[in-house]
């Protein structure tokens, strides 16, 4: 009985160390540990022994039995993990390879990466957003803006009518009438979105483009508070180093008024070929409320000032974006337009 | 518009005043510097020669060889093919290195064995032209014996080309400085020179008044003036008027003509000369124009007159349209010896309106179309007559026509100097303000804080307290403008979006993440478009006056101009096109048109179910559950292949296959299914808040169940009859097959159907499932006619 134990023994482990795949483990368990296995008649054999003996013996199989059965699984794991290894080796891809799926594609157009730009450095500012329509009354759009009807200042905007009364916006600014009248001062509201003016389709003009306005009401403002916003909004979206400069100007709806320039954020200010060597970039207008506006806003002229601002998102996109032609913005060419893929808004 | 520097120098001394200062003094104070022309450019290298000796070309028979006398320069020998040519003559010679307005580069050269030093100029080669040179419109040379010229001196100087025109863009509210003296004002007053009032004196002889004028419509012409001028000698005028006319862009054409072109230029008032023999009756009306009236104008076009136009008339006949152009029969000629001259105030909304109207723009109503004072009439008047007396032109025999004196009245603005150092965040005493005012034309006094400025007369747009600040702030600059000496306001404002920017920018994020490009087009579309689409033009927004006819209408949808782009890009090739849009579109009604917030999405696609499942992802975003119907869809959906979409029970677009026809009209040759949702409808949904539910512990059972059913029998048919049959615990139910053919009988589809129980509180067991499923298919046989395949 004894021999037969270490034979088993012998046998296993040689069987063991010759063992080549996970398949064979099933015909090693069956020949030692099935119900006829060689295990199992040891034990059935163990009635055929001695009384004495029986319980040493017992012990010794059922701990053959037991060392068997760890030495079986443990080889077992170890073949199914080489076999793993090697089937996974097999599997390999080339990673350099890219395939063609829908979901490739896909981009913000750059006026509206631009104007979200704009928008979030205003909100971040205090102002808040008011939604406007692109048809307008021509009232709203001039008369309450300080442009009387006929007035030459309506040549600084030439303007698409739909009647005597109706006209497509010329500029962001009705806004300010409505936001004046809902909110009252002091006030500060920005407001953007599509703006018309008869103008040829060429690579720096287009009959109609994007502009985000800004309007500040409270007591006792002045140019400084003016500059002031201006320099953090421009040093947001051009550089810290950004300086800006005002040139006087005319708006019928502010008085003074200015021209904002910047200086150019590739140069210093020193001048080169992206802001044809002047230094400075014409950004936008601005000026104090003319008193007129704040009236018909509803708003008391001598108690509160305010001031305003504008800017072409169209432009600030050609700027930001070095694209040479306006008409790019609108031919929506989606090789051009997936070189924005990146952005979100 | 183009102003010369000499000119201006005429009103102020720029002697010490760097170039570089003035164009930035410019550019700062709002009139803004185009272009600088340097009229001498090209004429470096060209001087005044008189020719010595002409002898035929020994080897050309068309070529002469010249000996020229270029005084200090020396004698050269020139070869010149011209023939109008004499010794002695006094020609322009460009000598070697000369780069020629003409384009021409001059070099010393052979010419057929004879050496030539340079070249004998024609007037268009050194673009002078006959209207600043008198004899410059010849085939040959120009000969220079007329001025008496000297040899060797440059011809700039000699034909006075030593200038700088300035080209400005003047404000549209400065009408008044938009002219010579009205820029010298301004740049007096900015580096604080003293300013030289153009002269005005001029005297008068045998005084008639032969002609009365009278007007009747004091509203449109605020101001008539006049004066009659006899034994009148028209004809040429100067060189020097002339060369100033041509440098500031007019052309010239007789002197009583460039008189007035000349004041409009320096004074910035438009004047207009009548030809006294042909005013009838010895009076001029200023009258409103009668129905169908017409007249011939200076441009020889016969002009329909309409009410509300106003003319000036005699008593029979209309000879001009008031402020914008004169008639042909009542104009200036050779023959005229006697003119009325008129300066007059026109009122600038009837002047647009009128040439609005006629479709006529001259620098006379451009002029009269801005705002400019009545005192411009006078000082216009009054410097033409001291033209007309200083160089012998006439006899000015008339006191001067004024039928509006007391439009004189000056306008006084009282302010506080505080409230402008508040505005100009600035702290300037009263008295510098003053002097700032004074400066430009103001008479300025200050008590304390009170600051009274007398308007000069020609500056109507100063009006209130802050048009003067402006004035101080712009002649200070804003250089020095310190941001930190803000107002200290303790307001708090909190900033914010629209809820619609939000919503917008999510679906456009989703969009473009689910890689959709975004585009952008116009709001207009042409009446072909339309057309194509079934639209009727007329039931679209139209404009007044487009920029042509293909932009003539407001869109009515997104996606006309999407397919002009997804017709562009298959043209480049690009393909798997998958584009959107968020824009407004217009709807006429019998006020102002509907504006609403449209999507549109399309995509170059065969299957319909994907760009549906992309819409429905999209109206995720406001919690909604859209139904889809197949009915009343556009005619430019495929008729089987579409759909409206319905959010609680309101229709908010419509999706579908893109209609063979339609698509073929863009020039889109493949597939493409489209969809387009107003947005503004489903806003309001985006506030709905997620309330969450308990989720059950156990895992869900899932099961598919094959039915056979009537082939017309829809998904979401088929999709509710299990619903109501299985009860809430049966949870997304979708059909992943649907199978029609041999297997099944005539008239039937066998559908698969694929759902999920929710287990609740306990383990369901075999029976329990069993019991759920009997249901289902008993609850679909009775519903739907459902068979249990």
């Amino acid at each position: 009985m004894q021999d037969r134990i270490k034979d088993i023994k012998l046998r296993l482990n040689k069987l063991l160390f010759e063992v080549k795949n996970s398949e064979q483990f099933g015909q090693i368990r069956a020949q030692f540990f099935g119900k006829t296995g060689e295990i199992s008649n040891l034990l059935k054999a163990l009635g055929t022994v001695d009384k004495d003996d029986r319980a040493a013996l017992g012990a010794k199989i059922n701990e053959l039995k037991t060392d068997a059965e760890q030495a079986v699984d443990s080889m077992e794991r170890e073949i199914a993990k080489k076999e793993l290894e090697e089937k996974l080796k097999k599997e390999k891809i080339d990673t350099t390879l890219d395939k063609k799926y829908e979901f490739e594609g896909g981009s913000i157009h750059p006026i509206f990466i631009e104007l979200d730009k704009v928008q979030k450095i205003l909100v971040g500012l205090g102002y808040r957003q008011v939604d406007d329509c692109e048809v307008e009354y021509d009232d709203l759009c001039f008369t309450q803006l300080n442009i009387p009807k006929d007035h030459p200042a309506r040549d600084m905007q030439d303007t698409f009518f739909l009647n005597d009364e109706l006209v497509l916006r010329t500029h962001t600014s009705p806004s300010q009438i409505k936001a004046m009248r809902k909110y009252g001062a002091p006030l500060k509201i920005f407001s953007s979105g599509r703006v018309f003016r008869i103008d040829d389709f060429d690579a720096t003009h287009a009959p109609a483009f994007f502009q985000i306005e800004g309007l500040c009401v409270d007591k006792k403002l002045g140019m400084a508070d003016l500059k002031k916003t201006l320099l953090a909004f421009l040093q947001k979206l051009l550089g810290e180093k950004t300086r800006i400069r005002f040139r006087s100007s005319f708006f019928p709806f502010t008085e003074p008024s200015v021209e904002v320039d910047a200086s150019c954020n590739l140069c210093d200010g020193v001048g080169c070929p992206s802001c044809r060597g002047e230094g400075w970039i014409e950004m936008g207008g601005a000026g104090m409320v003319h008193p007129n506006v704040l009236k018909n806003g509803g708003i008391n002229e001598k108690e509160y000032s305010g001031f305003a601002f504008g800017f072409g998102i169209d432009r600030l996109a050609k700027l930001a974006y070095k694209v040479a032609d306006m008409r790019d913005f609108y031919t929506n060419d989606v090789r051009f337009l997936n070189q924005f893929g990146g952005k979100k808004i | 518009m183009r102003i010369p520097l000499s000119w201006v120098k005429d009103f102020v001394n720029l002697d010490k005043i760097k170039f570089q200062d003035l164009i930035d003094a410019l550019n700062k104070i709002g009139f803004v510097v185009d272009e600088i022309i340097d009229m001498s450019k090209g004429l470096q290298q060209v001087f005044v020669c008189q020719i010595l000796d002409i002898k035929k070309h020994p080897n050309a028979d068309k070529l002469d060889v010249c000996q020229c006398d270029i005084g200090g320069l020396g004698k050269k020998q020139i070869v010149t093919g011209a023939k109008n040519i004499k010794v002695g003559d006094f020609v322009p010679v460009a000598l070697d290195g000369a780069s020629l307005p003409c384009g021409k580069i001059i070099t010393e050269s052979q010419m057929r064995g004879e050496v030539s030093q340079g070249m004998f100029c024609g007037a268009d080669e050194i673009g002078i032209t006959e209207d600043e040179f008198e004899g410059a419109d010849n085939d040959g040379l120009l000969i220079l014996n007329r001025i008496n010229p000297k040899a060797g001196t440059k011809i700039a100087d000699t034909l006075n080309r030593n200038d700088i025109v300035l080209d400005i863009s003047f404000l549209p509210n400065r009408a008044d400085a938009a002219c010579v003296a009205g820029v010298a004002r301004e740049i007096a007053a900015y580096f604080g020179l003293s300013f030289v009032e153009p002269d005005t004196k001029f005297s008068t002889k045998n005084i008639k008044n032969p002609i009365a004028v009278k007007v009747e419509d004091n509203i449109n012409c605020e101001r008539y003036m006049g004066a009659y001028i006899e034994s009148v000698k028209n004809g040429q005028s100067p060189d020097w008027m002339k060369r100033r006319l041509v440098m500031a862009g007019h052309k010239p054409y007789s002197i009583l003509v460039d008189i007035t072109n000349y004041v409009l230029t320096e004074i910035g008032q438009p004047m207009h000369a009548f030809d006294v023999s042909k005013i009838g009756g010895g009076q001029l009306i200023v009258r409103g124009a009668k129905k169908d009236e017409k007249i011939i104008t200076l441009d020889n076009k016969a002009q329909t007159l309409e009410k509300g136009m106003l003319v000036i008339a005699d008593a029979s006949k209309p000879l001009a349209i008031a402020g914008i152009m004169g008639g042909i029969d009542s104009g200036t000629y050779k023959d005229t010896t006697s003119v009325f001259l008129e300066s007059a105030s026109f009122a600038y909304a009837n002047v647009r309106k009128t040439a609005k109207k006629l479709g006529v723009s001259t620098s006379s109503s451009q002029r009269f179309g801005k705002t400019l004072s009545t005192c411009s009439a006078e000082r216009g008047l009054k410097r033409a007559l001291f033209l007309i007396d200083k160089l012998g032109l006439g006899q000015i025999s008339s006191t001067i026509v004024d039928t509006n004196k007391a439009s004189l009245s000056k306008r006084t603005v009282v302010a506080s100097v505080a409230n402008i150092n508040q505005r100009l965040s600035l702290n300037v005493s009263g008295q510098q303000m003053g002097k700032i005012l004074s400066s430009l034309g103001f008479e300025a006094t200050i008590k304390g804080d009170v600051l009274s400025a007398v308007v000069p007369t020609w500056r109507v747009d100063v009006i209130v307290e802050a048009d003067l600040s402006e004035e101080i702030g712009r002649t200070l600059g804003y250089d020095n403008l310190n941001e930190n000496k803000t107002s200290e306001s303790s307001s708090v404002f909190q900033g914010s979006y629209e809820n619609s920017q939000i919503i917008s920018n999510q679906i456009k994020n989703t969009l473009s993440t689910m890689g959709a490009n975004e585009v952008l087009s116009l709001q207009f579309i042409s009446p072909d478009s339309a057309v194509k689409f079934g639209l009727k033009t007329d039931n679209c927004v139209q404009i007044l006056n487009p920029l042509g006819k293909e932009y003539s209408l407001l869109r009515p949808n997104l996606l006309v101009n999407i397919l002009h782009i997804i017709s562009y890009n298959l043209r480049q090739k690009n393909n798997n096109l998958f584009l959107f849009e968020v824009a407004r579109v217009f709807e006429k009604t019998k006020t102002k048109p509907n504006e609403s917030q449209n999507l549109c999405i399309v995509m170059q696609t065969e299957d319909f179910y994907k760009v549906k499942s992309i819409l429905n992802k999209v109206l995720s975003v406001f919690s909604v559950a859209p139904v889809f119907e197949a009915s009343f869809l556009p005619s430019y959906l495929h008729p089987g292949i579409s759909a409206n979409v319905f959010v609680d029970n309101k229709r908010i677009g419509h999706i579908g296959q893109l209609h063979p026809t339609v698509a073929k009209d863009f020039g889109i040759d493949t597939k493409c299914v489209v969809a387009e949702i107003s947005l503004d409808s489903l806003f309001a949904f985006s506030e709905k808040r997620v309330v969450a539910k308990q989720v059950s512990k156990l895992p869900r059972v899932e099961r598919d169940l094959a039915f056979t059913v009537d082939k017309r029998m829809s998904a979401v048919e088929i999709i509710n009859a299990v619903k109501d049959s299985g009860g809430e615990n049966i949870k997304n139910i979708c059909i992943f097959d649907v199978y029609e053919g041999a297997q099944v009988e005539e008239g039937k589809k066998s559908v698969a159907v694929r759902f999920y129980i929710e287990q609740g509180g306990n383990t369901l067991n075999d029976k329990e499932l069993g019991s759920i499923l009997e249901t289902i298919i008993n609850g679909c046989k009775n519903r739907i006619g459902a068979k249990l395949r």
